[in-house]
């Protein structure tokens, strides 16, 4: 081979590799979120299989965190998707469905109208979630152009010129990817709760019409054209939250144009008796609904779609088995919730149960004798002996059996059990309920009850409920 | 446009390719068209003055060349340097000298003189104004013949990737090669991949050390008022480097990017840390604006053939001259002063230290010795350097004062010194960059090869991955992007 050519062969061979690098670096170092967290939409959404998703809600985190497809799911068998980023403004949420377009057909789309009270971003970080999450694409240049500064647009072009200073942050799921972000269908749960009714209930009644600027206009007529163009039909709608009398008049117009283009609407701040949303226990903010507001929103929904628009049942067909999984991480995710604010062991035990892909810890140690029987009682049902009872120790509670897995006993040997890929619990005995008696990491989870749990959820990889009893 | 910036990253490839491909006559010419583009991103009017000032040194160089008498020379090349000089003084020291004008009025209660102009600085005036008229200094001097073809002439002056910050080309040097690259192949892969490397190298330098030491610097700098003995001379030390790794940097991705296209410009730096004196230090640092005050001012008034006095006026003349050159403040004309008062003292002393030596019967042919004078002469130029870094001569006697008056050894192990910018992780990013650093400046010290000549010696396997290394280093700890916009480099104001 002559020089020259064996150059270009080695220069070939070396630009492949370092672009080789440089990708491992990307994925390393991409903004990985758009929700919080790890969590992300875009990347649930590229997760997804083709033509499977039927309905789309389009929004920011109103949309999230109030309304869940799983609900749809479990209830209709319904395909849906949250296609919501935090603060998701007119030219994200417009070019998130150019991007879900690319491989999905969906039968209908519901956009929230939250984006119409803003036009600028007031926290940076969502400026990056909504700008950065989409892959590389004419339309993710597209998206970039329609809301970055001109002299800013090659760093986000190019992204590291951004990105590349998340080397200071970098955590397991930098490297790994985020469970949820496979099976995940765009919602996030919470079970925080407002505690108090909105500050102004009034301002849903309140009907003056505003005006909407022309880039609002535009931003709904482009929808509409959207969804025409790929045969879907489109309803907006304006989620449930404490409104300002001046974002009601900008939904009073917004509502005043649809009529006049014939698009259904809904304002769900209307429907709030309807729907039996609690605005104190449903809320856990003044913004955005928790986990129970988003049941029963999520119920109307999923009602309202299936009568109006016939779409087909899924489940039992294995292509939708995200769906599946979204569902069962919900169901987890509800009974973590509930076994760390249980004071009753009996729940407790109950909850590990019925919870799938999970691992419990239990420590039997310090008094737990002197209660008599109290505390076998409570384990009785996960299958212990009253022999095994009295021996105390640490067990393990996984795929509905118990296992022992170390003695309180001074001087017993180590014991390590793997819980997931990367954590491994140590069991050891330095005495009546020390900390370090059941440690992962660092992190210490002996209590000085006698009884502890520690459930450990190997799907999420990570603890998600402990009760010290 | 800047070597760190993503249109260089579009530019250089693609002025590459071109140029590999077009015929050898035509290669000239798309380099010079390359060059304008590359100036005219920073400010298109601009590209005139550049224009200009090839247009006189071209026509004085050949009408000098063409002269009979040496008078008539003499006037020729008066004439073109003060064309020359004059758009420099206009854009770079007018409003200086109006400045300190203004002073002298004010003292005397005279009014003052508003400046009439707001002008910008053009980038890389004194670097291209001081390579043209050395060339026509050459051909006065009858070392080098004038050139003919403007064209090629044009691209010696403009040649993108030495023309806003040096190195500042010899005619001798350049000329030839631009010659060769219209008759002969000029690119090779050996200078393909150590220009890279070199490129690569730069990169580092520039962005990983002298943007991330600079915030620590600029921490010291801004708190000079409260700081204290340790923070100042670690300040004035990280400044030294920042300077190195800022303008060496600068510089190997100048001779780096030539090379790639088949051309050798002159080293600008040779390990200057090394350095075992300040006149060492001057043989080492920006050699070629070094070698052009020697050869164009020092020598012409005399140098050091003539008494011992006027060898000392000779040399602080041309460091005075150098400091100017360096900037239109009277920072950098101090700057310069203390270096001319180095050199001086460094000669005036010589007898006395030979005797010290002789008396305390000091070894001078060890490492320990030769050890000594590196760090000498690195805390004599780090001095120096306050006086380059400082605002105003009254916030660099505030520095020097504090650096000399207040002894603070707690704060070395108090951490407070991980507040001027530069937290634990960062400050162990640099440590570790600075470790990479010595170590390519002794690989060279010892073997006198630079980076790009010792790696391409190496295996494949190992120059690869130092190579990918480089390129992973600066993508990830590289100072750039939407922050950190402020990153230029720092020679570019001269």
């Amino acid at each position: 081979m002559k020089k020259g050519s064996l150059f270009l062969v080695k220069g070939i061979c070396f630009f492949s590799l370092l672009g080789l690098v440089i990708l491992f670096l990307y994925h390393v170092l991409k903004w990985k979120d758009t929700t919080g967290d790890y969590l992300s939409s875009v990347e649930q959404l590229y997760a997804t299989g083709e033509d499977l998703i039927d309905v789309v809600f389009v929004g920011s985190s109103h949309c999230y965190c109030g309304i869940h497809p799983s609900v749809l799911w479990e209830q209709n068998g319904i395909a849906a998707f949250d296609m919501s980023v935090s603060s998701q403004d007119k030219n994200s949420s417009y070019h998130d469905l150019i991007e879900l377009y690319k491989t999905q057909s969906p039968s209908v789309i519901y956009v929230d109208l939250h984006a119409l009270t803003y036009d600028q971003h007031m926290v940076e970080a969502n400026v990056y979630r909504n700008y950065l999450s989409l892959r590389t694409s004419p339309n993710s240049v597209a998206l970039v152009n329609s809301y970055i500064d001109e002299e800013d647009r090659p760093s986000f072009y190019l992204r590291f010129p951004i990105v590349h200073t998340r080397y200071r942050e970098l955590k397991k799921y930098d490297f790994l990817s985020y469970p949820p972000n496979t099976f995940g269908r765009g919602e996030y749960f919470t079970w925080q709760k407002l505690g108090y009714s909105w500050v102004d209930p009034e301002a849903v009644n309140h009907r003056t019409v505003g005006e909407l600027s022309d880039q609002n206009r535009q931003w709904i007529l482009d929808l509409i054209a959207l969804a025409k163009e790929h045969g879907t039909h489109i309803e907006f709608m304006a989620l449930p939250y404490d409104r300002s009398p001046e974002q009601q008049e900008i939904f009073n117009a917004a509502q005043e144009m649809l009529e006049e283009l014939q698009v259904p609407y809904t304002d769900f701040n209307q429907l709030l008796e309807e729907l039996g949303l609690d605005l104190a226990n449903d809320y856990c903010d003044a913004e955005h609904m928790n986990a129970d507001g988003a049941d029963k929103l999520s119920a109307y929904l999923g009602e309202t779609v299936a009568a109006k628009y016939h779409l087909p049942d899924h489940r039992g067909d294995d292509r939708y088995w995200q769906w599946d999984a979204d569902r069962q991480w919900y169901e987890n995710a509800k009974l973590a919730n509930r076994l760390s604010q249980t004071a009753d062991p009996r729940e407790y035990v109950a909850g590990i149960k019925q919870y799938s892909d999970s691992v419990t810890l239990i420590s039997l140690d310090g008094g737990y004798l002197e209660g008599g029987t109290d505390y076998f009682e409570i384990l009785q049902p996960l299958g212990m002996s009253y022999e095994e009872y009295l021996t105390g120790g640490k067990w393990i509670y996984r795929d509905g059996k118990l296992q022992k897995a170390a003695e309180n006993q001074i001087g017993a040997e180590e014991v390590y059990y793997d819980l997931g890929r990367y954590d491994t619990v140590k069991f050891t005995y330095a005495g009546a309920c020390a900390p370090e008696n059941m440690m992962m990491g660092t992190e210490t989870f002996q209590s000085a009850s006698p009884l502890t749990f520690v459930t450990y959820d190997a799907v999420l990889e990570k603890v998600t409920a402990q009760g010290a009893f | 446009m800047l070597f760190n910036s993503v249109d260089f990253l579009i530019f250089f490839p693609v002025v590459t390719l071109i140029y590999a491909i077009v015929p050898k006559k035509g290669k000239c010419v798309w380099l010079l068209i390359a060059s304008y583009y590359f100036y005219m991103c920073w400010n298109a009017k601009y590209a005139l003055l550049i224009a200009f000032s090839t247009l006189v040194t071209y026509g004085a160089a050949l009408a000098v060349e063409k002269c009979k008498t040496k008078a008539a020379k003499r006037w020729l090349l008066i004439g073109g340097f003060a064309a020359n000089l004059g758009v420099l003084f206009f854009f770079k020291y007018f409003g200086f000298a109006l400045q300190n004008l203004n002073k002298l009025l004010q003292h005397f209660s005279f009014r003052t003189i508003q400046n009439p102009f707001d002008l910008l600085l053009p980038v890389g005036i004194s670097f291209y104004t001081f390579q043209a008229l050395g060339y026509l200094v050459d051909v006065y001097r009858g070392d080098c013949k004038a050139e003919k073809n403007l064209l090629l002439y044009a691209l010696f002056v403009s040649f993108f990737p030495q023309l806003v910050a040096g190195p500042i080309e010899r005619s001798k040097n350049l000329f030839r090669q631009l010659h060769e690259a219209g008759e002969k192949k000029m690119m090779s892969p050996e200078g393909a991949t150590q220009g890279f490397i070199m490129m690569l190298w730069g990169l580092f330098m520039k962005m990983v050390i002298a943007d991330r030491i600079a915030l620590f610097v600029d921490g010291v700098f801004q708190r000079s008022y409260a700081i204290g003995t340790v923070e100042a001379a670690l300040g004035a030390a990280a400044f030294a480097v920042q300077i190195y790794c800022d303008f060496g940097g600068y510089s190997a991705i100048a001779i780096g990017s030539a090379k790639v296209m088949g051309f050798d410009l002159t080293e600008n730096f040779n390990t200057p840390y090394f350095a075992v004196s300040i006149g060492d230090f001057w043989r080492r640092w920006h050699i070629s604006l070094s070698a052009w005050f020697r050869d164009y001012v020092y020598i012409p008034l005399g140098g050091n053939r003539c008494n011992r006095f006027r060898k000392y006026v000779n040399l602080m003349i041309t460091f005075l001259l150098s400091g100017l050159w360096h900037g239109a403040a009277w920072t950098y004309v101090a700057w310069g002063m203390i270096h001319g008062l180095y050199r001086v003292a460094g000669d005036v002393l010589k007898p006395v230290r030979r005797k010290l030596i002789g008396l305390l019967k000091v070894r001078t042919d060890v490492f320990s010795y030769r050890f000594g004078q590196i760090a000498c002469t690195f805390g004599l130029t780090s001095f120096a350097w306050i006086f380059f870094r400082a605002e105003s001569i009254d916030r660099a006697i505030l520095y020097v004062r504090n650096l000399f008056c207040r002894w603070n050894p707690w704060v070395l192990f108090n951490e407070s010194l991980y507040t001027f910018g530069l937290d634990r992780r960062e400050a162990g990013i640099l440590m570790a960059a600075l470790l990479l650093l010595v170590l390519v400046d002794l690989v060279r010290y010892r073997t006198g090869r630079n980076l790009g000549e010792a790696l391409y010696r190496q295996n494949l396997v190992f120059r690869w991955a130092a190579m990918i290394f480089l390129a992973a280093s600066v993508i990830v700890y590289g100072v750039y992007g939407i922050d950190f916009d402020s990153s230029r480099f720092i020679y570019f104001a001269f």
